[in-house]
Order: C-alpha cells, then sequence, then structure tokens
C-alpha cells in the first residue's frame, strides 16, 4: 500500500514535501509501516478539513493560527481541521526560505487548496454512503485522480481540478457559479474566470493544449528590453509616397464628388479658393488688423543677435528700412525675414573667419 | 534643401500627371450606400498642354523656394558686404533648381493655356475671355459703349408745372 505513499510526496511541491516528511517525523503514532499508508490518507483528511475550516476565514493574508485545529490529541482529524504539526512544518518551511509573512501565506494557501480538492472528491465519491472504513480507500482513489492531475500539470490552479469532480452549475451566461469557497486573494479577474473553465476528463483529452495563462502586463520581473528614454527618443517613419497615396485612394472611397455646381462653389469656398462673396480684399488676413503700425514701423529691436559694427550691421538696417515700408507683408513674415539673415550669417561665420575676411 | 524640394515636388507631381481612382455615383440623384456608387479610374487629368504643366511645377516651386532665393540674391545685389560672403551667396544660388527663379513663371490662360493676349484680372486669354462675357457669365462686364448712352439717369425736373 506504500504505492500511495511515494507519489503522493513525490508529486507534490518541493515545499510540500517537505512538509510531510517533517510531518511524519514528528507523528509518533505511525511508526510501523502498515500504518505508514493510513498516515498519508489521513494527511489528506487533514487538508479536506482544512478546507471547511477556512470556510469561515475572510480574505487575505491566512497565518497559522487560523488553520489550527481547536481540539488537539487525536491523530485522526475530523472533517474540516488540518494537523497543527502540518501548520508548524509550514512556519518551519517559510522561515527557512525566507520571505516572511508572504511566503508562509501561500504555503498555507496551497494546504487549503488541497484540502478542497480532496474534499470535493471524497464527497463525491462517499455521496453514496460508504462505510468509513472503506471511505479511506475511496479517497484514496478520488485522490488518485487529483494526484493524476497534479502529476500532469504542477502550475495548473487547484481551482480546476476542484471544479472537474464536483459538479457546476451553470447559469445561462456562460460563467460558472462559484461553490461557496473562499477563494485566496485573486489578483485580477481574468485568472479568476481561467479557473472556473471546466476542462474535459482526461480519458478524453486527445491532445494536451496548452492553457493560456492570461497574465497581467504590468506584474512580474522586468526583462529590461525597453527602456523608457530609448522609447521616448524613437520617431515614427515619414509616412512614403505609398502610404500617401493609400490614404487617398480611402479617403476618395469616403469622399463624394459633388452633386451639383453649387456644392462644388461651397467646396472650394471651405477650401480658400473661391472668394467670399461679397468680396472683402483682405481675406486670409484678418489677423492683420489688429497688429497697430507701430508694430510695423519701427522694427530695430529684431536687430539682436547682428554685429553691433561693421558691413553686415550696414546691410541688415538696410533690411529692416525697407521692410518697415512694406505694406503687403505680415508682420510675421518680416520677423522670418530677419530671422532667417540672422541663422544664414550665424552658419556662415566660421567660413568666413577661416578666409579672413571677416574680421570682428 | 534642394533634395526636399524634390522630393515633394514629385509627391506633387504625382498628382498633376498620374492616374488616381474617381468615385462616382452611378445614377444622378441621391446617393445611399457603396452599392450606388462605382469607381472608374481616371487614366489621365486632361491638360490642354504640357506647358502648362511645367508652368504648374515652375509655380511650386516658386512658392516653396523663391523666398530663399530672394534674400541670397540680396546678399549678392549689394556693394556693402565682403566679397568672400557674396562669392558664397554665388556658389549657393547657382546649386539652387532653376525653376526656382520667379522669372520662369509666365502667365498663360487658365483654360487654354494660350501664351499670350491675357488679361490678368481673369487669368484668361482674350478669346475665352469674350466667349464668356458674350454669354453674361463674366459679373460687371458689358460690351462697352460710349457718347450719348443714356447713362448716368438725369431726370428732367420741369421749372414750370403748366
Amino acid at each position: 500500500m506504500t504505492w500511495l505513499a511515494t507519489p503522493h510526496v513525490s508529486v507534490i511541491a518541493g515545499t510540500m514535501t517537505r512538509l510531510l516528511h517533517h510531518g511524519s517525523k514528528v507523528n509518533p503514532f505511525n511508526m510501523a509501516a502498515g500504518r505508514t499508508f493510513l498516515f498519508f490518507s489521513s494527511t489528506s483528511q487533514r487538508i479536506v478539513g482544512l478546507g471547511a475550516r477556512l470556510s469561515g476565514v475572510k480574505r487575505g493574508v491566512h497565518t497559522a493560527g487560523c488553520l489550527l485545529k481547536k481540539d488537539s490529541g487525536s491523530s485522526t482529524d475530523s472533517e474540516g481541521e488540518v494537523d497543527p504539526r502540518l501548520v508548524a512544518a509550514a512556519k518551519d518551511v517559510a522561515s527557512s526560505l525566507g520571505g516572511g509573512e508572504k511566503v508562509e501565506s501561500a504555503l498555507l494557501q496551497q494546504l487549503r487548496r488541497h484540502e478542497v480538492a480532496t474534499s470535493a472528491g471524497k464527497s463525491a465519491a462517499t455521496s453514496a454512503g460508504k462505510p468509513a472504513a472503506t471511505s479511506a480507500v475511496n479517497s484514496a482513489a478520488a485522490d488518485s485522480s487529483s494526484l493524476g492531475d497534479l502529476i500532469s500539470g504542477l502550475r495548473v490552479e487547484q481551482g480546476q481540478k476542484s471544479k472537474r469532480t464536483a459538479p457546476l452549475q451553470d447559469r445561462g451566461d456562460g460563467s460558472v457559479a462559484r461553490r461557496r469557497v473562499n477563494r485566496p486573494e485573486v489578483k485580477n479577474f481574468r485568472q479568476e474566470f481561467q479557473q472556473m473553465r471546466p476542462t474535459q476528463p482526461r480519458s478524453e483529452q486527445g491532445v494536451r493544449r496548452p492553457v493560456p495563462q492570461m497574465r497581467s502586463l504590468f506584474e512580474g520581473k522586468r526583462l529590461g528590453v525597453f527602456m523608457q528614454e530609448e522609447v521616448n527618443s524613437w520617431q515614427p517613419d515619414e509616412p512614403t509616397l505609398w502610404d500617401e497615396q493609400q490614404a487617398a485612394e480611402l479617403q476618395a472611397q469616403v469622399d463624394r464628388p459633388p452633386r451639383n455646381g453649387f456644392e462644388e462653389m461651397i467646396r472650394w469656398t471651405r477650401e480658400g479658393k473661391m472668394w467670399t462673396f461679397p468680396v472683402q480684399n483682405d481675406q486670409g488676413l484678418e489677423d492683420e488688423a489688429a497688429v497697430g503700425f507701430h508694430e510695423h514701423v519701427f522694427l530695430e529691436d529684431l536687430l539682436g543677435g547682428f554685429p553691433e559694427k561693421g558691413p553686415i550691421r550696414h546691410f541688415m538696417e538696410l533690411v529692416i528700412t525697407g521692410l518697415s515700408k512694406n505694406p503687403y507683408l505680415t508682420l510675421q513674415q518680416k520677423r522670418e525675414h530677419v530671422d532667417w539673415f540672422r541663422n544664414y550669417f550665424q552658419e556662415t561665420e566660421p567660413i568666413l573667419r577661416a578666409s579672413g575676411s571677416l574680421t570682428a | 534643401m534642394a533634395a526636399s524640394a524634390c522630393v515633394s515636388l514629385l509627391r506633387a507631381g504625382r498628382s498633376l500627371l498620374t492616374s488616381s481612382l474617381q468615385v462616382i455615383p452611378k445614377s444622378c440623384g441621391e446617393c445611399g450606400g457603396l452599392d450606388s456608387v462605382m469607381a472608374q479610374q481616371v487614366r489621365y487629368r486632361t491638360w490642354p498642354c504640357h506647358i502648362m504643366v511645367r508652368d504648374l511645377k515652375r509655380r511650386r516651386m516658386v512658392k516653396q523656394l523663391g523666398p530663399d532665393r530672394l534674400r541670397i540674391n540680396s546678399l549678392r545685389k549689394n556693394n556693402i558686404l565682403p566679397k568672400d560672403l557674396q562669392e558664397l551667396a554665388d556658389r549657393q544660388i547657382a546649386d539652387m533648381p532653376l525653376d526656382s527663379s520667379i522669372v520662369r513663371i509666365h502667365n498663360r490662360c487658365v483654360i487654354t493655356s494660350r501664351p499670350r493676349g491675357i488679361l490678368s484680372r481673369w487669368r484668361l486669354s482674350r478669346i475665352t475671355w469674350r466667349e464668356l462675357a458674350d454669354y453674361n457669365l463674366m459679373s460687371g462686364v458689358t460690351r462697352a459703349c460710349w457718347g450719348n448712352t443714356g447713362y448716368p439717369l438725369r431726370i428732367k425736373k420741369r421749372k414750370v408745372l403748366w
């Protein structure tokens, strides 16, 4: 009967293995090999009791105290309690691993999940009301099914196993009604929904399809592939001629040609190709009406950035005089004109110095 | 600067000469969805004359590079600035495309592309102008008439009523 013991020990994650070993050492009652099987099954019973015990526990970090059974002294636990030795073992493991409170609560959550799974299997197996002697066997059989799933996929969440064995209530909209189990703190809604999906029995599972793990984008360790400064410095590619052509074709599908001459004239007026009637000579230059004449005439302020003396200064003063007499340009155009010259002289200054003509 | 001008002119030029997809309604009247619309390919935009296309290209280039050309020329055409600067400006303006010069633009009729006999106010040749004016399509244009025309109206007021 020890065949059951070995898979039970080897399959569960390393921490659980250590827990059970620790528990077996501490247990003073089951020393003989003949009773080893019973011990491990009672362990599962203890795990079963854990889930029932937790039904009244609020969500949050699970501490060891909430899992301790109230009455101690009996080797076999009643329904809904966990061996305090398991809990103590979990605490020892957590302290040895480090991490503190979080690791401990994670381990205790694992314990609870195992108990939930086995309790579900046990309740399904013992629905006919078999005697207690064979209940161990049945629980073992139920354990084997869940064990097989444990073997097959360690990363699969416990919630799937519990749903597979227990009957599920299907709501109309496809979501499954959950059993009244206090789940551990679920990180996001998507994970929760993932666990509740019913899976096929193992006999019908032909190909092992990978379960898409919906992970949140903003959790986990950063890979450091994309850094913020680098990403910010990326410039999008300039649209090519093909992109422009495609955009024009798309727009042609949307824009309808004008149905008559009136629509054509309306379109041209909006584009600025046609005069608005009555004709205003200043059409397009309405903003210039707000600019006073003094800004057009007194342009000496624009001479900043040029040398104080010399031919360039002389030239720019002539330019400013000419601009002050120009009624056709806007103020912005005049400023751009002077800025262009400033930029040009700054760029050509080193060339002229090298040639020796500019000595200022 | 010139390279970008050429590229942008290419993009402009393609709209002058290449084919495009024109969406037209299947039937005259209200067009509902896409099923009442058909698309026919316009093979070429019909210009009356290819010289008109060249003139259009020059106008677009002047719009883009004309101010720069004017400013560099102003550096050259004076006796104040040092000669080295003016030689530098000479070389720069020689690098610029010829079509950026404003003097290469020639006013042509927008309908017929006629190079001579153009009325600037209407941008039309005299023949086209006359055709439109004869059918009263030119606002404010009438046949010339002077002498005793009757205009301005002079209302004769009688001094004695009987």
